[in-house]
């Protein structure tokens, strides 16, 4: 049931379909308290990022504390107002929609949270969880629902009879199930994953990533997936696009990713990971001395030159077929 | 120096909880000479941390220690007057917890804050001394401008930067051994890399012993000698680092190794372990693990094993008669 899915060529996607979800420029800034007499700062938690996320394809987004992966899902999710930028969904403009074609489109995107304590309401029961998506968007007669909601639970590895219990009686792997029942509930043509096993341990974790896949496979669905851990997302993604301080600064298919990095904060990324046996060859992240202009990784790169110090670099073909956002793409 | 630093032999800790009396720790033994990195390694709930918790004397009520012994410095930490515990406590052995943010005080400075281990242990020590000893310590994590920096408050500084305080911290007074549970869990991989790189130069420039707690076995791989798989409050398997990841003999080392995507080999199916861990107040019969085990056989049911050494290579042991 689990048998791999056969991986494209990185170049095939180019001749795919039109885009499911396409983003375009997004920004979002946030304002700092100003200072006394002082003029109010505005921290950049997203600047400028675009890509696009084709029909059953799985786009994985990396990238460390505070480089604006969750933001971004957020913002896809309508959660929070992008300050620029727009977002295209199934070709429609997804930020403009509002009333009923709003309720119409939402449905056809879904999200699974980081925290399987902190997503689920602990007072209701878990029929009633999974089935609340239902009972927004479809009426469906009692009984209906009640068999909808059993395949759910089936489909995501628990028992039906579960359905008559509360959130606290699940552990926390059996309650991300819980949470990807209810998010794949409507059938959706996206699901927009933030983090969904970092909280859960190794074992169970794995159980998640299988489910996830065998849900992949099963079905037509696309995926944006949000993490920090690259083995995860090596593991689920198609493509990856990597964060670096609100900007993407590499976006690639996941075997040219891992196997050729192209940006210097990829590799550097890749060489951190425990056990890869490589030395992390970049210096320490500080928030002092990140220029106003120029590339925001110019300070921990080791191969910075004098254009990373004052043009941002823009993200740029490379050879492998790679976007790569680095003056210094091909030298290095 | 024929005896180890430490021995734990057949450590119980115990908490009484309104489901029943919760068995953490169910009888551990380890032993751990200076200048070695022991990794104990396992799933939430498996007792790691309680065991790092014990030997520091911080297991509180309602949790108590059952049973077995703590030889440090060959003395009995186990019944130990907190005054005495107190003594050694930060002093000869020193904890990093997870959390830089909950450990450091947030009103102190951060040169205060280490200065104040002086104050406490080394009383008779000059003011200009312990500036000294601030200062160097700050330096010696890899904090610039120490001198400046140490009086800074853990508000304006990294999460990165504050693990760093926290490790001056339990640095301050030279211990024997450090405890650090997850000490890299709550910081980005890139900060993590650093981290490690920091306790494992402390281990080869000044001999002190570490144990490190933690889920993930990449990060016991890339730092500890040994190794020793906790499951349901026992230890499964342990033996030179290198040779148990190489090796596994316990079916949970092998599931655990197994559940783990490889970056290396994305294409590779992650084999997940079936079911969870077990309730610690109802534990099943017989090998804790059984249950989840895809070796399991009726004998399985009937008693316990014991961690006993395997054949090819003395020093790796495992608690299975299938693998042993």
């Amino acid at each position: 049931m689990l048998s791999p899915v056969p991986s494209l060529p990185d170049q095939a996607r180019t001749e795919s379909p039109p885009d499911l979800l396409s983003v375009k420029g997004l920004v979002k800034h946030y304002a700092l308290p100003g200072r006394w007499f002082g003029r109010a700062g505005v921290i950049p938690a997203v600047d400028d990022v675009s890509f696009s996320i084709g029909s059953r394809e799985t786009l994985g987004l990396v990238g460390e504390s505070g480089s604006g992966k969750s933001t971004i899902g957020r913002m896809i999710m309508r959660l929070i107002r992008p300050t620029a930028g727009n977002i295209l969904f199934d070709g429609q403009d997804w930020l403009a929609s509002s009333g009923e074609e709003f309720r119409r489109a939402r449905r056809r995107v879904q999200m699974v949270f980081q925290s399987p304590y902190a997503s689920l309401d602990p007072r209701w029961r878990i029929a009633d969880i999974v089935a609340e998506p239902l009972r927004t968007h479809q009426s469906l007669p009692a009984a209906e629902l009640r068999d909808r909601v059993a395949g759910l639970l089936q489909a995501v590895g628990l028992d039906p009879s579960v359905a008559d219990r509360h959130p606290h009686q699940f552990s926390g792997g059996q309650r991300q199930r819980i949470g990807i029942a209810r998010a794949i509930a409507l059938e959706p043509d996206l699901l927009v994953a933030d983090e969904p096993v970092s909280a859960l341990d190794v074992s169970v974790q794995a159980q998640i990533l299988a489910l996830l896949q065998d849900i992949k496979a099963r079905g037509r669905l696309s995926m944006l997936f949000i993490s920090h851990d690259l083995s995860v997302v090596a593991y689920l993604c198609d493509r990856v696009g990597v964060l670096y301080r609100g900007r993407l600064v590499e976006l690639a298919g996941t075997r040219s990713l891992f196997h050729a990095p192209g940006h210097p904060y990829t590799r550097a990324l890749l060489a951190a990971i425990p056990g890869s046996g490589q030395r992390c060859e970049a210096s320490a992240p500080s928030s002092a001395a990140v220029s106003e202009t120029g590339c925001a990784y110019a300070s921990r790169c080791p191969h910075a030159r004098e254009p990373c110090r004052t043009i941002v670099p823009a993200l740029r073909p490379s050879g492998s077929g790679a976007l790569i956002a680095c003056h210094r793409v091909g030298e290095i | 120096m024929s005896t180890p630093l430490l021995q734990v032999h057949d450590l119980r800790v115990e908490y009484a909880s309104p489901r029943g009396l919760v068995r953490a720790v169910a009888g551990v033994s380890l032993s751990l000479d200076r200048n070695r990195i022991l990794g104990l390694v396992g799933e939430s709930g498996c007792g790691k941390s309680t065991v790092g918790q014990a030997l520091l004397g911080l297991i509180q009520p309602p949790g108590r220690i059952a049973g077995g012994d703590i030889r440090f410095e060959n003395r009995s930490l186990v019944g130990l007057p907190e005054r005495e515990m107190r003594r050694l406590r930060g002093n000869r052995l020193s904890m990093i917890f997870q959390d830089p943010t909950a450990t450091l005080n947030p009103v102190m400075t951060i040169g205060d804050q280490i200065a104040e281990l002086f104050r406490w242990h080394r009383p008779r020590m000059r003011r200009k001394e312990v500036q000294t000893r601030v200062t160097e310590l700050l330096e010696r994590v890899g904090i610039v401008d120490a001198d400046r920096r140490s009086r800074a408050y853990p508000h304006e500084l990294s999460g990165g930067m504050r693990q760093r305080v926290v490790i001056a911290c339990a640095l301050a007074l030279d211990p024997a051994l450090i405890v650090a549970d997850e000490p890299t869990t709550a910081l980005d991989v890139t900060v993590q890399a650093q981290i490690l790189d920091l306790i494992r130069g402390l281990q080869a420039e000044h001999g002190t012993a570490v144990i490190l707690v933690s889920h993930d076995l990449g990060v016991i791989a890339e730092t500890c000698d040994d190794v020793a798989v906790m499951y349901a409050g026992r230890i499964v398997e342990s033996g030179p680092t290198a040779e148990v990841l190489a090796r596994p003999r316990h079916p949970y080392t092998a599931g655990l190794i197994a559940s783990r995507p490889s970056i290396t080999a994305p294409d590779q199916v992650v084999r997940p372990i079936p079911g969870t861990v077990p309730d610690l107040a109802n534990p099943p019969v017989g090998c804790p693990f059984h249950p989840r085990c895809v070796r399991a056989v009726a004998g399985c049911r009937e008693g316990i094993p014991a961690l006993s050494p395997t054949r090819e290579e003395p020093r790796h042991a495992v608690a299975c008669p299938l693998a042993a």
